[in-house]
């Protein structure tokens, strides 16, 4: 009896230490790496999945081909969810030692010092950095004077028109309009309507999500949004992009948001009406020439800055793009700054300048663009030189980099379809949004 | 889990004049446990400290970096001057009290015509079933699909016919009906539940009924409905429960939208926690989401002795 009573202890003391084992063994298999050899091995993660993946780990392998010391493995995490696996992995003290960020949470995570100040990494070879970037890109992952995302690529924003509409309505296709009130005029002659006021093809009608990149055609600057302490939303540039929204309330809301956003759902988000020919004006970034390409090759379309209102500014655009940050608890911080820089062109312009174009991108800095390789790419399609040259516009404009970011968007949103619906007025909008942001700015850096 | 080990124990004693031996007891217990250590240890790690720790961090302030900042009652305060937790609130409430009694009458009806004698009564059981065995992101971007007004088959449907399609997920009207419509798709479940609590009705009570001349309805009334009403309040009940959890659909298809009119509550709380970094208010929120479940519950059970009948009592 008693050795049976003793199995069974022993039996049980076994499963339970194999599910310590279990459990332990994801942390336990770190240190196996490092004592191996001299090699760094860095951990980096990117939010890009299909085809993007293999065009970053294209460049991954390349680093890792001229870098035999550091060899950095790459891992993409799902990017419904990324940044909460990296707060998490932080949270825990095991983060990548690299993190390519496209959302606006760097300077929330940088107030709760979660990201290590670039700057710090400045010195030596890696001083001429610092004037490396378009002014503007380095913005973007600047906070408190301090930078905590580096560069890498850029998204820039354009007007796209079609011409075969523009035809069909007795506009000249190749002269697209110059001002708002031109686009506001041309683009009514383009909506057609189905039984039920249901929406068949749309001139143009501005997404709640762009408010912040209309910032430079209306002349307004992140400095006028936010001081550093609170945001101001009731400035007259301010105004004026709401009302720019206010003009389009005469078009049936919820048929123009099921007639767009139906579309993207129904491709998993990659299909707009400008593609299949149902829209007559967009703005959107460079991506929409081989998303074309691909899906609709005989669309006849064109591409130019977008229009500016009176007070704002012609040939510049909002930018965001991808970022790299090196994460708290990086336990090779230096290594993955190597790396960074590396993919940033840094020293390494003549990589970049052929590599980028593989992915459709937009150097971060004038010294990738002027390259003959990146050059050769921009002569390649004449459709591509506008999205570059708008870089080097010293209006040109970012959002408001703050610890909010985040809300910004969302609450963005809610108030713009407010207007977009008619249920408030612009400046009725503006100002529960700033009440709204000055109020979750509080709570967020109260601590 | 004590309680039942030293009960037994109790109870053994009684029956039992010759008391087993204090050692063997003591053995007997660590066996117990050691049984179902892999359950204990994986309970208290994995659900009773978290469940502990969110109240813990509901009175602070909290963003998963920095260590936790204590704030009192601030968290619960200041969800009273939200506007957006009283429109996740409302949600979320509109959600539940039309869904669970919906799915309630939807799912007895359709188990009381599965109960039916007819032919190929199990393919039409499974039919009904299969639902439930697709996971919920996958329907999530099914129902996408179903409900898109340029594509989606329901509007091509209602097109056939002449009525304009109602844009679903796209109108702050039709939002909130549209996954309710949705949710009654996946109602497998409790109708599986329900024909088992049918197939426990007495058969010799609806030939009495039939032979006093009762009709159909009259049937269905006074004999299949006391009879496993139990069955309904454990389907009531986990549908509460379910109902002001939700979360998964409105996430995956409308992320809140248009206007925050599916913002439900859980989503809510996910924004704050992991978009905002807000988890001490997110915690707090979570928190009052089980009180309120709790009361809902309880309220339920309250009113349960005045409509559940459990025969074996009387």
């Amino acid at each position: 009896m008693k050795s049976v009573w003793k199995t069974k202890v022993a039996m049980f003391t076994g499963i339970t230490a194999m599910t310590v084992g279990i459990l332990g063994s994801g942390v336990a298999s770190e240190p196996a790496f490092a004592s191996s050899s001299k090699v760094v091995h860095l951990t980096y993660w990117n939010m890009w999945s299909g085809i993007w993946t293999q065009v970053v780990q294209k460049m991954v392998n390349q680093f890792n081909a001229t870098h035999p010391d550091i060899q950095v493995q790459m891992l993409s995490v799902p990017s419904s969810n990324g940044e909460q696996k990296l707060l998490t992995s932080i949270a825990a003290g095991d983060p990548p030692d690299v993190f390519t960020e496209w959302n606006p949470y760097v300077a929330a995570m940088a107030q709760q010092n979660a990201l290590m100040n670039l700057n710090k990494f400045m010195v030596g070879k890696y001083a001429g950095l610092k004037h490396w970037f378009y002014p503007v890109a380095s913005r973007w992952g600047t906070y408190k004077g301090q930078m905590y995302a580096m560069p890498w690529t850029m998204n820039t924003f354009l007007l796209y028109y079609n011409k075969t509409m523009m035809k069909d309505a007795g506009l000249n296709p190749n002269k697209p309009p110059k001002t708002i009130a031109q686009l506001e005029q041309e683009q009514a002659k383009m909506w057609k309507f189905g039984s039920g006021h249901t929406v068949q093809q749309i001139g143009f009608y501005p997404s709640n999500a762009d408010w912040d990149k209309y910032m430079p055609m209306f002349g307004v600057t992140a400095g006028q949004l936010y001081n550093g302490k609170k945001y101001t939303m009731t400035g007259k540039g301010a105004k004026s992009i709401m009302n720019f929204y206010a003009y389009f309330k005469k078009y049936p809301f919820s048929q123009v948001s099921a007639f767009q956003k139906g579309l993207s759902g129904a491709a998993g988000g990659s299909t707009d009406p400008f593609e299949i020919g149902k829209q007559a004006f967009m703005i959107t970034g460079m991506w929409e020439i081989p998303t074309i390409k691909q899906e609709n090759p005989s669309l006849q379309y064109g591409a130019e800055p977008i229009p500016a209102a009176p007070g704002g500014h012609p040939n510049t655009t909002w930018v965001n793009g991808n970022f790299n940050e090196i994460p708290k608890g990086s336990k090779h911080p230096q290594q993955a700054f190597e790396f960074i820089a590396w993919l940033s062109g840094y020293d390494n312009a003549k990589w970049a300048a052929s590599a980028y174009p593989t992915g459709g991108w937009i150097p971060n800095s004038p010294q990738i663009t002027k390259q003959p390789a990146y050059q050769k790419f921009l002569n390649s399609d004449p459709l591509q030189k506008p999205f570059v040259n708008v870089m080097l516009n010293p209006n040109d404009q970012i959002t408001p980099v703050t610890p909010i970011d985040m809300y910004f968007e969302q609450s963005m949103q809610t108030n713009v379809d407010n207007v977009l619906q008619g249920k408030v007025s612009p400046q009725q909008a503006l100002q529960q949004w700033q009440t709204q942001l000055n109020k979750q700015l509080v709570t967020t850096t109260a601590h | 889990m004590s309680v039942e080990v030293g009960r037994g124990v109790v109870t053994r004693r009684k029956r039992n004049p010759n008391p087993v031996s204090k050692a063997r007891q003591r053995r007997n217990r660590l066996t117990g446990w050691l049984f179902i250590s892999p359950w204990v240890v994986g309970f208290l790690a994995f659900a009773l400290f978290p469940f502990l720790a969110t109240l813990f961090y509901s009175f602070t302030n909290y963003n998963m970096l920095n260590p936790p900042q204590f704030v009192g009652l601030l968290n619960y305060k200041q969800m009273f001057t939200d506007p957006l937790f009283w429109q996740s609130l409302y949600n979320t409430f509109f959600y539940t009290l039309i869904f669970v009694p919906l799915s309630t009458v939807v799912a007895i009806a359709i188990a009381l015509l599965l109960n039916m004698n007819i032919k190929g009564r199990a393919i039409y059981r499974t039919i009904f079933y299969l639902p439930s065995v697709v996971p919920l992101v996958a329907s999530s971007v099914l129902w996408l699909w179903l409900f898109n007004p340029s594509f989606g088959f329901i509007d091509a449907f209602l097109r056939a016919v002449g009525i304009p399609g109602p844009g679903w997920l796209y109108s702050e009207v039709w939002v909130k009906p549209a996954l309710i419509l949705m949710g009654l798709w996946g109602i497998g479940q409790p109708i599986v539940i329900y024909l088992a609590g049918l197939q426990g009705v007495p058969h010799e009570l609806y030939e009495a009924a039939y032979l006093e001349g009762a009709n159909a309805w009259q049937r269905v009334r006074n004999i299949t409905l006391p009879m496993i009403s139990p069955v309904i309040l454990f389907n009531v009940i986990l549908g509460i429960i379910g109902s002001f959890q939700y979360f998964t659909q409105p996430y995956v298809m409308t992320q809140g939208g248009p206007s925050n009119t599916s913002l439900v509550f859980a989503l809510y709380l996910y924004q704050n926690a992991f978009q905002y970094l807000h988890l001490g208010y997110a915690s707090a929120m979570a928190w009052l989401l089980f009180v309120i479940i709790l009361l809902a519950t309880l309220l339920v059970f309250r009113s349960s002795a005045k409509w559940v009948y459990y025969g074996g009592e009387q």
